[in-house]
């Protein structure tokens, strides 16, 4: 697949990373969840690609899932962080500011 | 509003149809997601007018698009659900459950103790509960028939204890008398309206949880029928 803007491999890298930050605060519906992440600038293209990553997540165990009535409608499907998902955001997040600070500083070097 | 449905129907439509090389499981659940996703959508972001459906579905992304991300390496996973489509069918039946609630009410009878715990072990297995509801659904069935049993033991020995210390003072003082019989029409005033209140808990918890489960099942089910019965379009 042809890659057109320059941060899209990145973001997608990053954005489970992201969904994981935001269960781990709270369970989330999908459109819940979606919404929240959209709300970020610069995170999400295309809503619908979550649902996939959701799914992902799900089958690989970082996320579990549960129904939850709703007041209207049919039983939503709930997302939550597991134990492992806990475990894989805490790796990240320690990576994460190690790989931000080596990137600033090479960009600024080279400026 | 016409075309506003007209242009999500054909959307979900191009979705089915580019989905069709994931795996059955993979497809159904995808497209009951993006389906609750529009819902959601639209009663929320209040878009029920043609251009507010044509922003949502341009946020959403194309059907390919969506459907690339699903199947980005995805092989073994495909593969794997398939053999678990051959063994046990893509549609869960309420059997967990049934026997869960079964094992815990009239099994736990049948069967003291050893039928209660099976029962419990399945249903805090299941997914279509949540976890207070588990938390109820152990306490209070066996509770209903497990309260009574502790009642009438607690009853009985408070009356027995002060029928005793009556007899103690065997001739004498009328006030331990007296206490004793107070004791014994308090709890025969209590017992009846405990019980009672146990007995309806473990009547009626069962047939919540029954109700529960089943009303998840008939979502599942849902989901999967209306990919089914779109499936002539594609």
């Amino acid at each position: 697949m042809v890659e057109r803007h320059p941060l899209s491999q990145l973001r997608r890298g990053v954005l489970e990373y992201c969904v994981l930050a935001l269960l781990a605060r709270e369970q989330l519906y999908g459109f819940d969840l979606v919404r929240r992440l959209s709300e970020v600038d610069g995170l999400v293209t295309s809503e619908g690609t979550i649902y996939p990553l959701l799914s992902r997540l799900r089958r690989d165990g970082s996320v579990s899932t549960s129904w939850v009535e709703s007041e209207s409608g049919p039983p939503r499907r709930y997302y939550a962080i597991s134990a492992s998902g806990e475990r894989a955001l805490a790796e990240f997040v320690e990576e994460w500011g190690r790989f931000r600070d080596s990137v600033d500083h090479l960009i600024k070097g080279q400026a | 509003m016409a075309t506003g449905q007209q242009l999500i129907d054909d959307y979900l439509a191009r979705l089915e149809r580019a989905a069709q090389p994931l795996a059955a499981e993979r497809r159904t659940e995808l497209l009951a997601e993006i389906r609750g996703h529009i819902n959601d959508a639209r009663s929320e972001r209040g878009a029920e007018s043609d251009a507010g459906v044509r922003a949502l579905l341009d946020r959403l992304g194309s059907p390919e698009e969506i459907v690339a991300a699903a199947a980005e390496g995805d092989q073994s996973i495909a593969e794997r659900a398939a053999t678990r489509d051959q063994f046990s069918g893509p549609r869960r039946s309420m059997m967990l459950e049934t026997w869960a609630v079964l094992l815990l009410t009239a099994g736990s009878i049948v069967l003291p103790v050893i039928g209660w715990l099976i029962g419990a072990v399945l249903m805090w297995s299941s997914d279509r509960w949540q976890t207070r509801e588990k938390v109820l659904g152990t306490a209070v069935i066996p509770g209903g028939i497990g309260l009574y049993g502790s009642i009438l033991f607690f009853a009985s020995s408070v009356e027995t204890c002060f029928a005793a210390s009556g007899a103690d003072v065997a001739g004498g003082s009328t006030t331990s008398i007296n206490t004793c019989d107070t004791s014994s029409s308090w709890t025969d005033a209590i017992v009846p309206v405990l019980y009672g209140l146990g007995a309806v808990a473990a009547l009626v918890v069962p047939f919540l949880l029954l109700y529960l489960a089943r009303r998840r099942a008939t979502a599942e089910q849902a989901e999967q029928i209306v990919v089914r019965v779109g499936q002539p379009v594609g």
